[in-house]
């Protein structure tokens, strides 16, 4: 009996919105393997400390409100939009104003303790600091495969990989999901159910954050991935390597093509 | 239905627990990472149904070789997709046989 095999790779991602002005992300609990996808390493903030990891993701930042002294001097443009800063209302980069999006790329603009992302306050690092706003908007995404402790089967393992025979495919539950990606895309979640690969009752959880609406999509890629006829490879969902490259399954044509079905998230919970 | 053999014992220890497997493909539950040179390959125990014998095949360290576990996966599913009558060996430390990209040693098969 020939089963067609399906490949995930891990890219982690959260997004949330500040609720309280406080200076850690996911409001000061530790980011999880199973809720978000990576577990970033213990890290201390300082200019060119990438050695912990910190070029493997990105903290992003979207302003929710105008205040002057909230964003350090060393962020110029927005990550989005790729305008300058000062070529807002005020001229000033160290001004925030509404929707302004903000890649805090130093090493030095956070720290992390056991999973809790904590960002310098503008006032303690004007050049690399952020202070945070009621309802602004963060995201944390994984941009290469991830070597911390946590993300892979033990510590200082690479970020977790699973395949498994579509015939132990058991379903596509759309989950409500409130969020966006900072570039504004609407963004839905779907968990694809496969037998659990223990052995035990229940069902290992691949997590896919996509663009909203594209759920149909995604079950009738998982029907043609089932049906491809393709048994010399496994087929693969997507996935991300150490090198910040990805690959997209592309949707129910199986084209490759990013563009025909984007994934923002894809992690096994368990 | 193909049935694949997996082996991690020499001749002179055959028939010993944690040695040997024999599984139809259709018991196969899935493969992951065990480490970063090595696939685990899990298959429905025959002795708790409810539970996987492990296969673990060593590759190449995916630090220094990125697609190391991604080819050593195509190469499990060609394995138990292929097309021969009766079984198909995986590996087989007794007889020296191994994927391409398999180390033999300190590839393990454990029962649960």
């Amino acid at each position: 009996m020939k089963t067609t095999y399906v490949y995930f790779g891990t890219k982690g991602y959260l997004y949330e919105t500040d609720s309280s002005a406080d200076q850690t992300i996911n409001g000061g609990s530790t980011l999880t393997l199973a809720d978000h996808g990576i577990v970033p390493v213990n890290h201390t903030r300082a200019v060119g400390n990438e050695s912990t990891s910190t070029d493997a993701y990105r903290v992003v930042v979207k302003a929710a409100t105008s205040a002057a002294s909230t964003r350090g001097a060393a962020y110029t443009h927005d990550f989005v939009t790729g305008a300058a800063f000062t070529a807002g209302a005020d001229s000033t980069a160290t001004t925030s104003e509404i929707g302004d999006i903000t890649n805090l790329s130093s090493p030095d603009a956070f720290g992390v303790s056991s999973g809790i992302i904590t960002i310098a306050n503008f006032s303690t690092d004007g050049d690399h600091g952020y202070l945070i706003g009621d309802d602004d908007e963060f995201w944390v995404e994984q941009v290469a495969r991830h070597d911390a402790a946590g993300n892979g089967p033990s510590a200082s393992t690479l970020s977790m990989a699973s395949c498994y025979p579509m015939f132990n495919y058991m379903g596509a539950n759309p989950v409500a999901y409130a969020g966006t990606h900072y570039d504004g895309t609407s963004l839905d979640q779907t968990d694809l159910h496969f037998a659990k690969r223990g052995g035990a009752n229940g069902t290992d959880i691949i997590r896919i954050i996509h663009t909203a609406g594209a759920y149909p999509n995604i079950v009738k890629t998982m029907e043609a991935i089932y049906n491809s006829g393709v048994y010399n490879r496994a087929v693969t969902f997507y996935d991300l390597d150490t090198a910040g490259n990805e690959t997209f399954v592309g949707g129910p044509s199986l084209s490759g093509n990013r563009g025909d079905m984007r994934i923002y998230g894809c992690w096994r919970t368990t | 239905m193909n049935y694949i053999i997996a082996n991690d014992v020499a001749l002179t220890s055959l028939g010993a627990a944690d040695g040997t497997v024999m599984f139809p493909t259709n018991m196969v539950l899935g493969m992951d990472t065990s480490a970063d040179t090595k696939l685990r390959l899990s298959v429905r125990s025959p002795l708790d149904t409810d539970d996987a014998d492990l296969i673990n095949i060593v590759h190449a360290d995916t630090n220094t070789e990125e697609k190391a576990f991604r080819n050593m996966v195509d190469e499990v599913v060609s394995v138990l997709n292929g097309d021969f009558a009766g079984a198909a060996v995986l590996f087989d430390v007794a007889n020296n046989i191994s994927l391409p990209g398999q180390t033999l040693t300190g590839s393990t098969v454990t029962q649960d």
